[in-house]
Formats: C-alpha cells, structure tokens, sequence
C-alpha cells in the first residue's frame, strides 16, 4: 500500500514456549503482526521495546518483518515512556492481547493508550481503514462479534483468534535487519498514568491453586441436612398435558429468563 | 469434677413419624417435635446474615450482569469480597446492566445497580467514568472484578490504568494476605501482596456463602459524562456467528441428542430455529447419528451454554460432567424416573420427536407474530 499519508505500528515482544521455555515469536504479537501487515503491507513499523540481542526476535523476521526496531529498555524498566515518546507520531499503534514471559497482564496497550491519550480496543479481530474511518470487528465470547467505528489514532490490541495467516520463511529470517531505534527526545515530563507496580515473587514451578472459600462453622445435623438437601433444587418438571401445551412451557421457560429474543 | 463427659438424656430430640425417638446434634429450635409440625421436611435452614458491625471500610464488586442474572464468575468475585471482608468492612456490588435476581444471596451489603451500562453497548468511556464516580463515594480499599473478555475484564484494565492503582491480572488464588496468578504461560507461579485492584479468573472462589448480605439495593443513574468526555469510538452493533460455525465450548445455546432422538433432522430443524448449536451424548455418536466433535460429556467436550436442551438423554454422570457450567438445562424424556431430570431445570416427559415438532410449530408461529407486529 503506497501514498497513505497515516503510519502504523505493531508491539512485539519476546516469547516462550511455556512448555519448552523456548525462545520464540510470542503467538499473540505474531498474529497481531500479521493483522498489521494486512492493512499497512510493507509500511507497517514492528517496535520492541527491550534488547537487540534477544534471540526471539528473529522469528519475527521469518514471519515476515523486514526490519525490527528495538527501542533499547533494560529488563527491569517499564517500557512505556520510551514506546510513548518512540510512537506518538504513529497513527495506528498495534499490540497483542498479552506477553508470553511474565505476567502477560495485558496492561499494556491500556496504559500506552492512557499515556498517549488515546481510545484503546480490545480483543480486535480485524481492522480496515475506509477514508479516515476504522471499522473494527471486536471478538466476544459466546459467539458473538461488535463492530465498531474508531479514529485512526487507535491503539488496537489484537485477539489470538484473528483470521490473518502466519507463514514461517527462513529466508526471510537470513534477510530481515533488526535495527537499534532511532534516539528520540524523551519527552521531559513521565506520563502520569502508569500502574503501581507490584512486588511479585515468582517460582518457577507452578502449583494448584487454593480456592478461597468461606469458613463454615456447622453442626453434624447441619453437615447432615446439606448432604440429604443438596441446595440444587431439581427443576419442575412436566408430565401431563398435550405436547404443544408442553411445547408451550418450554418456550415460555425461555422467554421468562430471556434465552431467546423471538 | 468428673473428668467423664455427661450426657443429658432428656436433651433436644426429634419424634420420627414411625415414632422413634431421634437425637438432633446442635439443632436449636425446640426439641420432641414432630417433624410433620415443621411441615418443611428435610429442606436447607435459611443462612444468617455475615457477622457485621457498622462498615468502617468497603470493598467493592464491579461486574456486569447478564440478561438480568449474575453468571457464576460475577457471583464467585462478590463472593470472594464478601470473604475477605473484615466484620466492619461492607461490601457494595456494582451491577452493571439491569438486575433481577437475589441480592442478598450473592453477599453483598449493598447493590448499586447501574441499568444503563449494560454489555449490549460498547461505552467504555461511561462505564469508566461511572464506576470511578462510585470509587470516589465509597473509596473501597479493595476493587475485585471478574477477568473475562466479556467487558470485566476490559473495563477492569481501564480502572488501572486511569486510577493508576497498584493491580494483579489473572488471579487463580487469593486471601486477605496476597494474590497469586500463573505466569508465563503457566510455566510460573507468582505470587504478591493483595493490591487495589484484583482482576480474578473463574474458579479462584467459591460462590456458595454460608451466609447472606444485609443487600441494600441501589439504582444509580450515571451522569450524563459524554459531554465532558468524547466518546471517540462508535458502536456499530453486535452480531452472533452462526451457531453452526462456532465450536461447542463457545456455544450459548445448545440442542443436544441422545438414544432417545430417532429422526436427527427434526434436531437439526430445532437447533436451527432457536440458532443453537448441535451436541449429542455419547451414545448417540458412538451409533454414528452424530459426528464425533459434537460429543458432549467426560470423554468429549465440556460446554459452559446459557442454555442447554438435552433431548432423548439420560444424564449419566458422564454426560453431566459435561455440563456442570451450563447455566440453564432444560430436558425432555420419556421416563419420569431418569437422572437428568434431577440436574435439569425444566422437564417436559414426552416423546422427543412429537415435542420437537410441536416445539418448532409454536416456534413458526410465534416468530410470524412477531413479524406481524413489527411490519404494524
Ligand atoms: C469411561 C466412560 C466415559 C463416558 N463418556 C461419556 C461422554 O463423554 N459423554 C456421554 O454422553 N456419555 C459418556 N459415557 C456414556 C454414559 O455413561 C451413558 O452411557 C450415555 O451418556 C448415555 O447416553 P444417552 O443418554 O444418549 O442414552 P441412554 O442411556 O440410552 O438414554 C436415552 C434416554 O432417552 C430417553 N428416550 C428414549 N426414547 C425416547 C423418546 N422417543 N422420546 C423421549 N425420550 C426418549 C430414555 O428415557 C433415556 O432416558 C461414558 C461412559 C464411560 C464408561
Ligand atoms: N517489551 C515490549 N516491547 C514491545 N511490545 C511489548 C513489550 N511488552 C509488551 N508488549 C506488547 O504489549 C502486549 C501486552 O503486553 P502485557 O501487557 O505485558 O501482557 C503484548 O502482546 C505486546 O504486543
């Protein structure tokens, strides 16, 4: 796509298999990449704030980045004031939905937004720029899709489901450049609306969780009655009548807790 | 003294109506009754009220409700405040989205219901304000929501980052003392210091209490904020897939066959009138009138529909397991007698094929009436 006059940009960051603990792509960005590549082609920007060495960054390459920029941000520090001064002229910012190491809070596209003043959709499914306009469609469960008309200056986070295809080239890996970003001026003042963040302690070897529940002090006869009176109520259930009749109250169990709309 | 323990033999007891007299262990209400005084029978006593003393704090719930109800997942975050909530610590529910069902139940001491920002619209910029207006009046020390991708969870990212409050995403495990969320894809297991804000993952807690909220209930009218704040994005409306497309899990509303449904294309007629999705038990697959991604149960998929009609099925525990998230089960069977009708919250005794028919009749008709009355 030539002579657009807006930029866009997607976040990638580094990933791992959480079974291997292999260095890779992380799955959510990639296909955030490719959403990207969709509707910007070759003049999509692929930023990722952290370490030019990180060997994740290559797969990036292979699925079809020409060149990486790496804004440099040590591992310890938050990568938000250096993505907001690298990107606020970028028109349409790109992420994925959460990071494959760490927390994977998905906090970040709502925090970037927030410091870049900006709306923010979730769980995008796929984007298409028609005269100044997005159209976005927004994954939710259950089956359903929310179309939603958004300004260009967006910052989209993309839903792993996305229909985009993802195609590994090796060749592209051996071309692709990964190139330190271009030193900004930083912006004097830190954005204000950063997260507190947490004192997270962190072991490598997860367990079941514990499920909170209520303490219950209770006497046998209680303990007794619940287990002869389980709290389920079995339904009501319909014997006599002709079908239709029957056919009725089904419908009308329905309609009373609004299961169908007709 | 006598270090034996003594019993009273003319303690509490009960008269069972063949006329033994029964002992009743930490029972309070008056002894050697009849049971038929207490014309209940074996029924649940009603739960007390959680021990309060004047809320000094609050803890808040925010989550949205759904076609008038809390699903299980809004249930398990109040519920988990209502835990951890200290006696002189309250704990308001926002409801965001009309409410109907029982406020006290879900232990809440008060409900603030907001009706106007429901999920069917995408307004995050008023939820947000709206939410933070309630944030400021009761200014609770700890903001618990449910992590879904059904708006909670959205909205919950926005409080964050706005509030810039200390957060924990993902929360599997939690007590008065710390949070705990897998990381890393699972590989990690990290744990910190119960923050401001605790966005929880189904089944970190137990929705059944012991014990009921006080449950004031509250409309609020959000004020009018889309003057002061633009809403940049416009909704264009929702769209279900078609139910034939989606796969099982995600499915809201499911029509389900067993040994009992003879004729599969009256089923399939069924689920495409409601717009449901097809399952089927195991026994149904195995004799290869369903295909076997549509079984439902222990060895096949586990659904979490709204909705459930299970047709022509017995409700093996097999088959159950399947189910147990579904919120609403409605079966229809021939025999009075089998298990399903006990998980079931309707059930119609017929024969599948003369109900489904009639089913699809009414549904015909009622679908011209509404017709009719939109083209008046
Ligand atoms: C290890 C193991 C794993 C299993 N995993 C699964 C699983 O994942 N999913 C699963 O479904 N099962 C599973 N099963 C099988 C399960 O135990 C039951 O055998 C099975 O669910 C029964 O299926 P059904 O209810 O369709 O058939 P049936 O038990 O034959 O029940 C048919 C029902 O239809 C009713 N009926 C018959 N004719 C009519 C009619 N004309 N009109 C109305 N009602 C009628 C009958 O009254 C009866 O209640 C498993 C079993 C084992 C041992
Ligand atoms: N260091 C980083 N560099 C670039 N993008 C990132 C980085 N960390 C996170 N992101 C992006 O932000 C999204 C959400 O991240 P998180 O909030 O950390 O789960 C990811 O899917 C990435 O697209």
């Amino acid at each position: 796509m030539t002579g657009t006059s807006w930029s866009v940009a997607v976040l990638v960051s580094a990933g791992r298999h959480p079974q291997t603990g292999a260095s890779r792509a992380c799955r959510g960005d990639a296909i955030a990449m490719a959403l990207g590549r969709k509707i910007a082609g070759d003049a999509l920007r692929i930023v990722h704030a952290g370490s030019a060495d990180e060997a994740a960054l290559k797969d990036y390459l292979a699925l079809g980045a020409a060149t990486l920029e790496v804004v440099p941000v040590s591992s310890h520090e938050n990568p938000i004031p250096a993505l907001v001064a690298h990107l606020k002229d970028v028109d349409l910012i790109l992420t994925g939905c959460r990071t494959e190491t760490g927390a994977g809070s998905g906090l970040l596209p709502y925090a970037l937004a927030s410091a870049l003043d900006r709306p923010v959709i979730a769980n995008v499914l796929s984007a298409r720029i028609e005269r100044e306009v997005m159209r976005v469609e927004q994954f939710l469960p259950k089956g359903r899709r929310r179309s939603i008309a958004a300004p260009l200056n967006t910052v989209l986070s993309v839903h792993p489901h996305a229909p985009v295809p993802l195609t590994y080239a090796f060749a592209r890996q051996q071309s692709g450049r990964i190139t330190p970003a271009l030193p900004s001026s930083r912006p004097a003042a830190q954005p204000e609306n950063l997260y507190t963040p947490l004192a997270w302690s962190v072991e490598p070897s997860p367990r079941r969780p514990v499920r909170l529940k209520a303490e219950e002090i209770r006497s046998g006869h209680d303990r007794m009655l619940s287990a002869v009176a389980p709290e389920s109520k079995g339904g009501s259930v319909a014997i006599e009548g002709s079908s239709v009749e029957k056919a009725q109250m089904l419908l009308m169990y329905l309609r009373d807790n609004r299961l169908i709309d007709f | 003294m006598s270090i034996i323990k003594r019993i009273d033999p003319r303690r509490q007891a009960k008269l069972t109506p063949a006329g033994l007299r029964r002992i009743v262990l930490g029972d309070t209400s008056p002894g050697d009754q009849h049971p038929s005084a207490r014309a209940t029978g074996h029924q649940a006593p009603p739960k007390p009220a959680r021990q309060r003393q004047p809320s000094k704090q609050w803890f808040m719930a925010v989550v949205h409700a759904d076609r008038g109800r809390l699903d299980e997942h809004a249930r398990q975050v109040i519920a988990a405040a209502a835990i951890l909530a200290t006696p002189d610590t309250g704990v308001v529910a926002v409801i965001l989205g009309d409410f109907s069902g029982s406020a006290a139940s879900t232990g809440a001491d008060c409900v603030v219901v907001v009706p106007d920002i429901d999920r069917s619209q995408y307004q995050p910029e008023r939820a947000v304000a709206a939410v933070i207006a309630l944030i400021r009046d009761y200014d609770p020390q700890h903001i618990f929501m449910p992590d879904n991708g059904d708006g909670d969870g959205d909205l919950g990212r926005r409080l964050i980052v706005t509030l810039s409050g200390t957060a924990a995403t993902h929360v599997a495990e939690l007590s008065d003392k710390h949070v705990a969320a897998f990381w890393s894809g699972g590989a990690q297991w990290a744990t910190a210091g119960l923050p401001r804000f605790v966005l929880l993952e189904a089944g970190a807690a137990d929705a059944q209490l012991p014990f009921t909220g006080v449950a004031e209930m509250i409309k609020h009218q959000p004020p009018e904020t889309g003057l002061t704040q633009k809403a940049q994005c416009r909704d264009l409306g929702l769209h279900a897939v078609d139910a034939a497309h989606i796969a099982l899990e995600e499915a809201d509303f499911i029509v389900s066959g067993g040994n009992g449904v003879r004729n599969v294309d009256t089923l399939e007629a069924l689920a495409h009138a409601l717009g449901a999705a097809i399952g089927a038990s195991r026994v149904a697959v195995d004799d290869g009138r369903f295909a076997r991604n549509k079984q439902i149960g222990a060895s096949g998929k586990s659904v979490s529909a709204s909705t459930y009609i299970a047709v022509g099925i017995s409700g093996a525990v097999q088959h159950l397991q399947g189910i147990k998230d579904c919120r609403h089960v409605i079966a229809i069977n021939r025999d009075a007698g089998a298990p399903i009708i006990k998980r079931a919250d309707l059930t119609v005794i017929g024969d599948a094929e003369d109900i489904m028919r009639a089913l699809l009749t009414a549904l015909g008709q009622t679908r011209n009436v509404t017709n009719k009355t939109e083209a008046a």
